[in-house]
């Protein structure tokens, strides 16, 4: 227990990372050919994938990053970081998931308005 | 029923939200349009036979219930909206909301109206008396109540009540995006908001197995407070 793995040169989480990297970038790259993100999204993947990737492989270039927002290790910014992230990531979920709550409320009462009841329809699709 | 009587009722329009009230619906329009006031019906995606039920209430009144029904459930708030917006483009003087799990007194419509036809109010909230209610329920309430003056410094006896009548021009004014029971505490923002002139009357409240399953308890209230903190952030 404690021991660190360590693969060829790399240690298990880099080949981990590079993986996943792959992954998200064939993931983003088939959304930009069917022309569900713009480019400009797909970009933005990719130069996080880059930063993510470099202070994977040069860690101790993180550690002054790091020092200059008062944390002691590149890891500890990185985990605060990806904490925050997440905040916002759910923050912004619940801002779309109110505004498709209210959309489908728009939509429901839409068609509640345009299709009041009458008799006269009922009776029709009666006889 | 005099005249003038007469001619005020066909001025008030009563919506009634529904969910799965197969048991009292019926007898809650009826009733309504039998002391002849218009009655607008929002079947809000019942699974149950309510919708059948008003529309055979609407062959017995036909010129006075009307019925929407959304197709989905989109929750008490927005089928008030639905009503109130309804009640606005059929001409209504004054537009009254009234629960249909039999928990209000038909008898309390006028007393309701009253300020609003002498010219006295914009809005009247039926007040029910807390002594009447199951300890749960008023605790809840006051503490509603308590959390209304704080979040929206207004100061009501029934922030939670389900009886409520506006004039035409104050429905128009007051814009409703809540789609639950936060509804009841939004009422009360949007009439400080816009200061529209508020009067209070103590209503009768019956209370049924049906209707003490409904309304404002400790999680509702939990997600009224919780909707409450999100609206402070809200532009």
């Amino acid at each position: 227990m404690g021991s660190v793995i360590i693969i060829g040169p790399f240690r298990t989480y880099q080949i981990l990372l590079i993986i996943a990297t792959v992954i998200v970038l064939i993931f983003f790259y088939r959304r930009l050919r069917v022309k569900k993100i713009t480019p400009a999204t797909f970009v933005l993947w990719a130069i996080v994938c880059v930063i993510v990737n470099f202070f994977a492989f040069a860690p101790r270039f993180s550690d002054p990053l790091a020092g200059f927002f008062g944390f002691g290790r590149g890891l500890d910014l990185l985990l605060v970081l990806g904490y925050g992230l997440l905040v916002y990531a759910i923050f912004r979920l619940y801002v779309k998931i109110d505004e498709l709550n209210r959309n489908t409320t728009e939509l429901v009462r839409a068609l509640a308005l345009k299709d009041e009841i009458k008799l006269e329809d009922i009776d029709k699709e009666e006889e | 029923m005099s005249d003038a009587n007469s001619e005020i009722t066909k001025d008030v329009y009563l919506v009634v939200p529904a969910f799965n009230e197969e048991k009292t619906v019926s007898q809650i329009i009826e009733g309504i349009a039998e002391k002849g006031y218009n009655v607008i019906l929002v079947n809000d995606g019942s699974r149950d036979k309510t919708l059948e039920l008003a529309i055979g209430s609407k062959r017995k009144y036909p010129n006075q219930i009307f019925v929407v029904s959304h197709v989905i459930n989109r929750g008490l708030g927005a089928a008030l909206k639905t009503g109130m917006v309804l009640a606005h483009n059929k001409g209504a003087k004054y537009i009254v909301t009234f629960d249909a799990d039999g928990q209000h007194e038909i008898a309390d419509i006028p007393k309701v109206c009253k300020p609003l036809v002498d010219g006295e109010a914009d809005v009247v909230i039926g007040a029910r008396p807390f002594e009447d209610m199951p300890l749960s329920k008023s605790f809840a309430n006051y503490i509603m109540n308590a959390l209304t003056l704080i979040f929206y410094g207004r100061n009501v006896k029934d922030s939670q009540s389900g009886l409520r009548a506006f004039t035409a021009h104050a429905a128009d004014a007051i814009n409703i995006v809540s789609r639950g029971y936060g509804v009841s505490s939004e009422f009360i923002k949007e009439i400080s908001d816009k200061n529209l002139r508020l009067a209070e009357v103590t209503i009768t409240t019956i209370y049924t197995p049906e209707t003490q399953n409904k309304g404002t308890d400790a999680i509702v209230g939990l997600r009224i407070l919780t909707k409450m903190v999100i609206d402070l952030f809200r532009l």
